[in-house]
């Protein structure tokens, strides 16, 4: 199939099929883009963060724009959940410095998490994220604003005449957008595993030459952003040492199912189930397991061992965090058990190109939200320093990208103690020696019923993404090797954001066109009596 | 093969020994075969147990169905000695810990009624979740525990949201609304699950406050799940389940936003019992979490509403507005087919015939005497079906699912006759606490190594994608254009595969097998005694492999005495076996029958494993009667794991 005609193709089930968006169509890359797999000589790896739920990205990451985005509309727009536009000092060395959040006179988790945020040029992290705000002030994070999920460019008034997304503020649907990476069609596969199939990670002669850990790994379960025609993700369990206890006798297990000819098809998936449960527990149940105290002489910002929680009680049964709630840990087990397996991968493995997914619950805060996001935000930015500090440990810090993903953002405006669903969000980006400290992409207006605001009147504040996900997807895409030829595959959608016929003006910039005179690090100025 | 020869001729006699049934104007029906009575309780159980299929045999297939249907259970008279979720989970909580405050000092007790609350105990969580086994293992009014369990994964709640993660009555309590209304009706069912406090909390309806004119607006959670989950679903469906389109070929949707957000000021005004003036707070020793919510209606938008096109009128008293729009939703046509299509698939079949559920669809809309929702009319009509039932039908490619980890679990407990451990007690507690008798335990994070447990799934969207299709042509191919699906294989992930195998380790004491217990400790009793650490165990549960162990002996010497002999002989009878190769066999065979209903393994796979439990030198060393049971164990996970047992169709 030429060029063209694979377009005119995809056009068709765009514009044509209502099944489309329900069911069938799986299939549709498998006899297309076989020219040889490209032949990777070094090491990249993505990372998606997937907060599950809708993440409440404007208390994340707070607009410090002009005009309508400014603190001020975000905060009127807000009401009883604003984060005050009060400057926080981000330092690592929290041990000794006290917890940044933690000013005098704050009691509850909640005052904490409103109380202030860390202020940049045009965006404030919140306090709850000192060491993400560090990060930010090092140039080696970014923030991607108001991104969601779009089948094309759309603004306000043309809100009833272009096509969007179906089911919007839907759960499912929307994390399903998310993954096949073409908001209108939710059941063709992930982008993840297109790619995985478009490279031939199935091959002995594809990308990671085979490996039974493939393209794509996952610590928290099976999603569709990772499957393919011809593959799917390993999925483990971030806790497992080992795969099968006492006597079991993989290899035997191994050849008790490869299945036969013939076979009913329940049967022959699940013979393919245990086969990889088989290759992956070889891997799982020795080198793994050797990996697990591999960073273990690291420490994070508590001068506590890396990845550890410190909610879990330490020999001084001092309470670090000085926060009511407890982190779940999720974050923390998730982003090591990725460190570890980049490090395995890297070093003992050979592979090439690794996509890891994990995924951390609870965002979905209709309630409760100022005591329940503060801990969410609290872990997100101590897992992801630890994780960076892990990279930089191994030598792969520019080699290796971290990106969120969520379901979409929630309402600005509030329903009494939590936020409801919504549509555009922000994003962290991270690592992989792109230019950060920036915001990438432009703020809303964040006026209910504003000029961003789905709604005319009585607005609840639901975004209209500035961003289309599948641009920021293609910038993650392009960093790892995917050619611009290619990119079509993987976001169908992402030609009707592009200027002209090319592709990379859809993408956002990850290196800053102009030199800033700026000095990485350079500590922030800090308010007095915060220490 | 002669113990399974022995268990099948007993079926038989019982058959035999039955008299007809007592409706009978036509001819009766022949007693069904073994594999149609062991393909029912796969459906309509936690897992054929040898009595159970035994029961099917001898009552027939419709006859079983309808004596389940009509059974009695804990719901029928609240004083009676068959036990709810929760009054098990509150009688296995006292019994554990005496001491614990469970009736806490708070408004409830002050005025008078105090309310049980499981904040006093870490181990509520798991006090429940035992109460849910028990009545999965041995509860008699199976059927109706099953379609529970199915109604759980539609109308979802989970423990992940506080306080739900230690005020476990909630759960148990709210199980016990979808056990009472399994058989009954599906507009009093929702009626019911949208004013539990479980139900509540998950999704957060549960003091939620009318908009106060400025930026507060009422919270549209539960509103939305409503309609996309628990009643009309996203878009309009024909009523075989296939989907309405429109000129264009699109999809219809079946809400907007608007409606969400007029739905979501009905869903204001409900708070738990027993919190006082403090509307909407949630604490863990405050409030009632096993009564429904309250109206309360200062807190409630007592304004029109206007939802999918119809007017809820202006100040309805209490609760009047909720009942109206449940009216709407129960009365919409979607709901018969998007309800009906899921019970299906989570009871028989993941990809079931427009055909099918159509039938199924034409029952929850008129259970033939002019009643709406009638689910017990629809769960009969789900396992009487052609589809669910004829051999031919049901082994047709697109047909049938795969085992839900959990249910592949129970199910093997069941078939290897589960029982309660006797004696043992919480050693997490100050002082001496008295062991229980008859009490099973399940921890709550069980789910850790299976992936699931009830009432236990990641979000509202359950354990698996409804629309999970595995990577194989066939289902990516699909039929009619539509992809086919497998929900249940999103679990079988090598975390979730290589789980099971843990849990079902007897060596380790991991799973507690009697044989091996008293062949370790001499007796169960001395095992018990000397045990002090049981509180972290995964699974207090006793399982017996005698008709395993019995095979063996049998098989190799000709005698049922637990003395193995000839284990060793190289010996060959007339068909070249060793005694022991023949009795590896029959051990085999006695798994069949016990697990697969007297299915067969392939060939290749059987020859693959008696060569592998014969030769390999992990089955060579120790006692007789220690290998014997090694080869047992491992028999039994390798089978557990296989597309054999998994594979229901």
């Amino acid at each position: 199939m030429t060029e063209m005609n694979r377009r005119n193709f995809l056009q068709t089930l765009l514009g044509g099929s209502a099944l489309a968006a329900t069911g069938g169509v799986g299939t549709l890359y498998s006899g297309l883009a076989r020219a040889a797999a490209p032949a990777f000589d070094d090491y990249k790896a993505l990372v998606i963060v997937y907060l599950y739920g809708g993440n409440d990205a404007f208390n994340m990451t707070v607009p410090r724009g002009t005009g309508t985005s400014s603190h001020d509309t975000y905060a009127a727009s807000r009401g009883s959940v604003a984060i005050s536009d009060v400057i926080r000092n981000p330092g690592r060395d929290l041990k000794n410095s006290g917890n940044p959040y933690d000013a005098p006179g704050l009691m509850t988790d909640a005052q904490k998490y409103l109380n202030g945020l860390y202020q940049f040029d045009g965006v404030g992290f919140n306090a709850l994220m000192p060491e993400l705000a560090q990060l930010y002030a090092d140039k080696r994070a970014a923030v991607v604003a108001n991104v969601g999920s779009l089948i094309q460019p759309v603004v306000k008034e043309e809100l009833h005449s272009t096509p969007l997304p179906p089911f919007l503020y839907a759960h499912n649907h929307q994390t399903r957008a998310m993954e096949t990476g073409w908001a209108d069609n939710l059941s063709a596969n992930g982008w993840a595993g297109r790619l995985a199939d478009l490279w031939e990670v199935h091959q002995l002669s594809g990308v990671n030459g085979g490996s039974p850990l493939g393209l794509n790994v996952s610590f928290s379960g099976n999603s569709r952003l990772q499957t393919g025609s011809f593959s799917s993700a390993a999925v483990m369990s971030p806790n497992a040492q080992r795969l099968f206890t006492g006597n079991f006798n993989v290899d035997v297990f191994r050849s008790l199912n490869e299945g036969v000819d013939g076979d009913h098809p329940i049967r022959r998936v699940l013979h393919a189930a245990n086969r990889k449960t088989a290759d992956l527990s070889d891997i799982i149940s020795e080198q793994f397991a050797e990996t697990a105290a591999a960073f273990d002489d690291l420490n994070n910002s508590y001068g506590q061992k890396l990845f550890s929680n410190p909610d879990d009680e330490d020999a001084t049964g001092e309470d670090s965090l000085n926060l009511q709630g407890r982190l779940s840990g999720q974050a923390l087990r998730g982003l090591k058990a990725v460190a570890r397996m980049i490090k395995l991968s890297t070093e003992s493995l050979g592979l090439n190109r690794q996509i890891f997914y994990v995924g951390i619950g609870g965002f979905d805060n209709h309630s409760a939200l100022t005591s329940k996001h503060p801990l969410l935000l609290r872990e997100l930015s101590l897992a992801l320093s630890d994780f960076t500090t892990a990279m930089d440990h191994l030598g792969l810090a520019d080699q290796v990208m971290v990106g969120t993903l969520s379901d979409f953002g929630r309402t600005l405006g509030n329903n009494g103690d939590g936020t409801d669903h919504a549509w555009a969000g922000n994003n962290i980006l991270l690592g992989g020696g792109m230019d950060g400290g920036r915001v990438l992409g432009d703020w809303p207006d964040l006026t209910l019923s504003g000029e961003s605001d789905t709604a005319q009147r009585n607005g609840r504040g639901r975004l209209i993404p500035t961003t289309s996900v599948d641009q920021y997807l293609a910038t993650l895409c392009s960093w790892f090797g995917v050619e611009d030829d290619n990119m079509s595959d993987l976001f169908p959608n992402l030609q009707n954001f592009a200027t002209g016929s090319d592709v990379r003006s859809a993408y956002l910039a990850l290196q800053s066109s102009e030199e800033e005179p700026s000095e990485p690090g350079l500590p922030l100025p800090s308010l007095p009596g915060l220490g | 093969m002669v113990l399974s020869v022995a268990l099948l001729s007993a079926c038989n006699s019982d058959s035999s020994s039955t008299p007809p049934p007592l409706v009978s104007e036509t001819s009766p029906a022949p007693p069904p075969e073994l594999f149609e009575a062991f393909r029912l309780a796969r459906q309509a159980s936690f897992g054929p147990s040898t009595a159970l299929v035994s029961d099917i045999r001898r009552q027939g297939i419709e006859a079983w169905v309808d004596a389940q249907l009509n059974a009695p259970s804990a719901y029928d008279d609240p004083s009676d000695d068959r036990l709810s979720h929760l009054q098990r989970m509150i009688e296995l909580a006292v019994a554990l810990e005496p001491d614990a405050d469970w009736y806490p000092d708070n408004l409830a007790a002050a005025a008078g009624e105090p309310v049980f609350s499981g904040a006093a105990s870490r181990y509520s969580l798991h006090y429940q979740n035992s109460a849910w086994f028990e009545n999965a293992l041995q509860a008699p009014d199976q059927l109706r525990q099953r379609v529970a369990y199915a109604l759980s994964q539609i109308l979802v709640v989970s423990h992940s949201e506080a306080p739900l993660d230690d005020r476990a009555e909630a759960l148990a309590h709210y199980f016990d609304i979808l056990a009472s209304h399994a058989f009954g009706n599906f507009r009093e069912l929702i009626g019911d699950v949208a004013r539990s406090p479980a139900m509540g909390i998950y999704l957060s309806h549960q003091g939620n406050r009318k908009a106060d004119g400025g930026l507060t607006k009422p919270d549209e959670n539960f509103a939305r799940e409503l309609m996309q989950l628990f009643t009309i679903g996203l878009y309009q469906l024909n009523l075989d389940s296939t989907p309405k389109t429109d000129a264009n070929g699109q999809l219809v949707p079946t809400y907007t936003q608007d409606d969400i957000e007029e739905l979501s000021k009905v869903m204001t005004g409900w708070d738990l019992q027993f919190n006082g003036d403090n509307y909407g707070r949630i604490r863990h020793d405050e409030g009632s979490l096993i009564h429904p919510m309250e109206f309360n209606a200062d807190q409630h938008e007592s304004e029109e509403k206007r939802v999918l096109g119809q007017v809820i009128a202006q100040g309805l008293a209490e609760g009047a507005d909720l009942d109206a729009a449940l009216d709407i939703l129960f009365q919409h046509a979607n709901t018969a087919p998007f309800i009906s299509r899921q019970l299906i698939q989570r009871l028989v079949s993941s990809n079931p015939s427009p055909a099918y559920v159509e039938r199924v669809a034409s029952v929850f809309e008129n259970n033939g005497f002019g009643e709406r929702g009638d689910l017990k009319a629809v769960v009969r009509a789900i396992l009487l079906d052609p589809e669910a039932r004829d051999e031919n039908q049901a082994r047709q490619p697109q047909r049938g699912k795969v085992a839900e980890p959990l249910l592949a679990y129970t199910g093997l407990l069941r078939a290897f006759s589960a029982r309660p451990l006797d004696g043992w007690y919480n050693n997490k507690v100050e002082g001496s606490t008295p062991a229980v008798n008859g009490a099973y335990y399940f921890r709550s994070d069980f789910a850790w190594d299976l992936g699931q447990a009830a009432l236990r799934s990641p979000s509202v969207f359950n354990f698996y994608s409804p629309d999970f299709v595995p990577q194989d042509a066939f289902y990516h191919d699909g039929a009619d254009g539509r992809a086919l699906v497998l929900p249940e294989l999103q679990l079988r992930t090598p975390a979730n595969i290589a789980g099971m195998q843990a849990l079902l380790q007897t060596d380790n004491n991991s799973l507690l097998e009697v044989n091996r217990l008293i062949a370790k400790s001499g007796s169960i009793e001395q095992f018990v005694a000397d045990t002090d650490s049981w509180m972290n165990r995964d699974q207090i549960v006793l399982v017996d492999y005698s008709p395993m162990l019995e095979t063996f002996d049998v098989a190799l010497d000709g005698v049922k005495d637990g003395v193995y002999e000839g284990l060793d002989s190289s010996d060959q009878d007339a068909s070249r076996r060793t005694a022991r190769q023949r009795a590896i066999s029959a051990t085999l065979a006695t798994l069949e029958l016990l697990l697969l209903g007297n299915q067969v393994i392939p060939d290749t796979e059987r020859a693959a494993l008696i060569d592998y439990f014969d030769t390999d030198s992990r089955f060579r060393w120790g006692s007789e009667s220690e290998r014997v049971h090694k080869i047992v164990n491992y028999m039994v996970q390798y089978i557990a794991l296989s597309p054999d047992y998994l594979a229901r169709n």
